[in-house]
């Protein structure tokens, strides 16, 4: 095993675009970590550069102790499952999972038993006869994850692995992966750009975008400390409201959107904003935190009034949609309210949770 | 007021093509043979026809300038085992499309496969490949025959430069074959570039890759991925480079001896035996025996590529 050091590499397709810009990451050894971004924001390249299918322009990749700059894909000691699984349909499952290690001439008991073993993991034991072609989309990547497995590699890549799945299977193999990481702890570089499968899957995600690194932490620490208004934007489903503020000082620190409404900033925050007094700034507010009044008030917790624009009940909550000022907003309420589309509805806004974002740099103060 | 009931009336005929057209649709087989029986009726006619025709003559000691042409049942066919040239024709004309296909498939796919590698310049690669396909073979073969003239010929005159002393390509039997074959090669390889690059790039990259990843140096990725997947590809040209060397004759016609007062080595193939016992002899019926022979020799080495290139269960 071994982690993966990226030092400011640079990706610069026929001298002219710029996909990855002086990047720098480092994955320790067994770790799990996902690269998450829009699409175009590099981070496919990124993986295909440490996998050597992409000419790396400036910079330098480390994989364990070793400089990989120069060193061909196949003596890099990496497996890579792709998005559309690349299986030879030409081999059964089992040719495709022994095809590596017949080519780095393991004996063919050791290549048996090998097989066998990562078959019974990813419990595909039944399907080793089975051409590729025979196999639902499901038993396909399972298959394409064998691959991987049965060399050992010293480091799993995944190109957005699940995306050709349906919405069920693609959670259930998601559940999979993350097993398989336990099961088998090896360093992981993993690409999606559903923010779901990052934060589920994740020892550490990295944030990119228009090729470069947003923000790297742990999904939990993005989530509730975007450094950015792209990644507070970009983690969590549905997305981070965002509307803009003027923040002025009345005798104690405010905010007050664009059609009139004040917010009082919450004690534990004046310090931290007071410098920004007067500059443009956005606040940002999860639906989380814009819910259904309760009867006790806290501090921080203001109210909103707006009208009700659609209503999406899911189950376990209902989401709210409103329009203020223009700017959408999005609120959480509990699924046993009763609410109906054009009603004017109270929310109460937590502003301990609250995010502000300085316009100029577009980070989170 | 009472209804007026009006006995039926005959329908007009537009209404009842109509209908008759609709029924012919539902019915799926009836309308399947109507559609297609024009184009049969044309194949049957240019296609079927001429090969009965030759098959029933090839039973006949059948004459152009003779009234009487009777039947000799198989007497054509055991000539043949007596006959020569037909036996030096037949070992001439194997040996010609054995090296020709080989020649012609591998330098095919060596080309492609290095096409591949500059995408962008390969359509101009191509085209160029491809000239040779659209010449018309009399005027190409004519070409040739003055390159390898042994005097006044282009490739006596650039292998000088090598010290190579004058050599007699289309005079001396054993080079005529490897004269000929230089020049179907030159005349086919582009056809099978095109459909070898056409294959090529219905490889999907990331099995490549993948490969790559696995280990694999170029030449497992060539035996192990690109051929197999290419099977179907390969038995094609495979089968049409087969056929079309197998019934090679205008350029044996123009190059060799064949061609008039031409001083070259009399190469005889199949095509040119059936040719000359046909319009030369007038020797109908055994060159329609010879036909025969060629059909089932060609068709049952297509059989046999077929069986070796089909896929595995």
């Amino acid at each position: 095993m071994a982690g993966v050091s990226i030092r400011k590499v640079v990706k610069v397709y026929e001298g002219k675009f710029q996909a990855v810009k002086a990047i720098d990451l480092e994955v320790a050894e067994d770790e799990f970590v996902v690269l998450v971004g829009p699409s175009g924001c590099g981070k496919s390249t990124t993986l295909r550069m440490v996998a050597g299918l992409e000419e790396i322009s400036a910079g330098e990749i480390w994989i364990g102790d070793k400089l990989v700059n120069d060193v061909l894909p196949r003596e890099r000691d990496i497996a890579m499952v792709f998005q559309n699984y690349a299986l030879y349909p030409h081999m059964s499952v089992y040719d495709n999972m022994a095809f590596g290690l017949q080519q780095r001439k393991y004996p063919r008991e050791e290549i048996q038993k090998r097989v066998q073993h990562a078959a019974g993991i990813l419990d595909i034991t039944a399907l080793l006869d089975r051409k590729p072609k025979a196999l639902s989309g499901g038993q396909r990547q399972r298959v394409a994850m064998g691959r991987a497995i049965v060399r050992n590699p010293k480091v799993f890549l995944f190109d957005e692995p699940l995306s050709n799945l349906d919405a069920k299977l693609r959670v259930q193999m998601r559940t999979e992966i993350k097993k398989l990481h336990q099961t088998i702890a090896t360093t992981t570089l993993y690409v999606t750009h559903d923010q779901v499968e990052a934060m589920t899957l994740a020892d550490r995600v990295v944030v990119m975008n228009a090729g470069r690194i947003e923000q790297v932490g742990a999904p939990q620490e993005l989530y509730h400390h975007p450094a950015t208004r792209f990644v507070a934007g970009f983690i969590g489903s549905p997305a981070m409201n965002f509307l803009p503020v003027d923040l002025y000082d009345d005798g104690g620190l405010k905010l007050r959107l664009a059609d009139g409404i004040v917010l009082p900033v919450p004690a534990a925050r004046v310090d931290r904003y007071g410098p920004y007094k007067g500059k443009a700034m956005t606040l940002g507010l999860r639906p989380e935190n814009l819910t259904e009044i309760h009867d006790v008030e806290r501090p921080g917790v203001t109210r909103i009034e707006a009208p009700i624009d659609v209503v999406e009940p899911m189950g376990s909550e209902i989401l709210l949609h409103f329009f203020i000022d223009g700017k959408p907003l999005c609120a959480r309420i509990a699924p046993d309210c009763v609410v109906t589309h054009g009603e004017r509805f109270a929310l109460a806004a937590d502003l301990n949770q609250m995010h502000l974002i300085d316009d100029e740099s577009g980070r989170v103060v | 007021m009472s209804d007026v009931i009006l006995p039926p009336q005959p329908s007009s005929l537009p209404a009842r093509l109509a209908r008759g057209w609709a029924r012919m649709k539902r019915n799926h087989i009836g309308f399947v043979i109507c559609a297609l029986g024009p184009v049969l009726a044309l194949f049957v006619v240019i296609r079927i026809y001429p090969i009965a025709e030759t098959i029933r003559l090839s039973f006949y000691d059948y004459h152009i300038t003779r009234r009487s042409n009777p039947f000799v049942g198989l007497g054509n066919y055991a000539y043949l085992f007596e006959d020569g040239p037909f036996h030096e024709a037949l070992v001439n004309t194997i040996l010609f499309s054995m090296l020709a296909v080989v020649a012609t498939l591998l330098l095919a796919l060596a080309c492609a496969i290095l096409l591949r590698s500059i995408e962008k310049a390969a359509p101009i690669y191509e085209l160029l490949f491809y000239i040779p396909v659209v010449t018309p073979w009399v005027p190409a073969s004519v070409i040739w025959k003055w390159i390898f003239d042994p005097t006044f010929g282009a490739l006596n005159y650039a292998l000088s430069f090598f010290g190579v002393a004058r050599l007699g390509w289309l005079q001396d039997p054993t080079l005529i074959l490897f004269a000929l074959v230089a020049v179907s090669v030159w005349k086919m390889v582009g056809y099978f570039v095109v459909i070898f690059g056409v294959g090529l790039r219905a490889i999907p990259e990331e099995l490549l890759e993948a490969a790559d990843l696995d280990g694999a140096t170029a030449w497992r990725k060539l035996t192990r991925i690109v051929l197999p997947l290419m099977r179907p590809i390969i038995l094609f040209s495979v089968v049409t480079c087969t056929i079309i060397n197998f019934n090679v004759f205008a350029p044996v016609y123009v190059l060799t001896a064949s061609s008039q007062g031409a001083p070259a080595y009399d190469f005889k193939v199949l095509v040119g035996e059936i040719y000359s016992n046909g319009f030369v002899y007038y020797h109908m019926g055994y060159a329609g025996a010879q036909c025969v022979v060629l059909l089932l020799f060609v068709m049952s080495l297509l059989i046999v590529q077929f069986l070796a290139f089909r896929e595995k269960k």
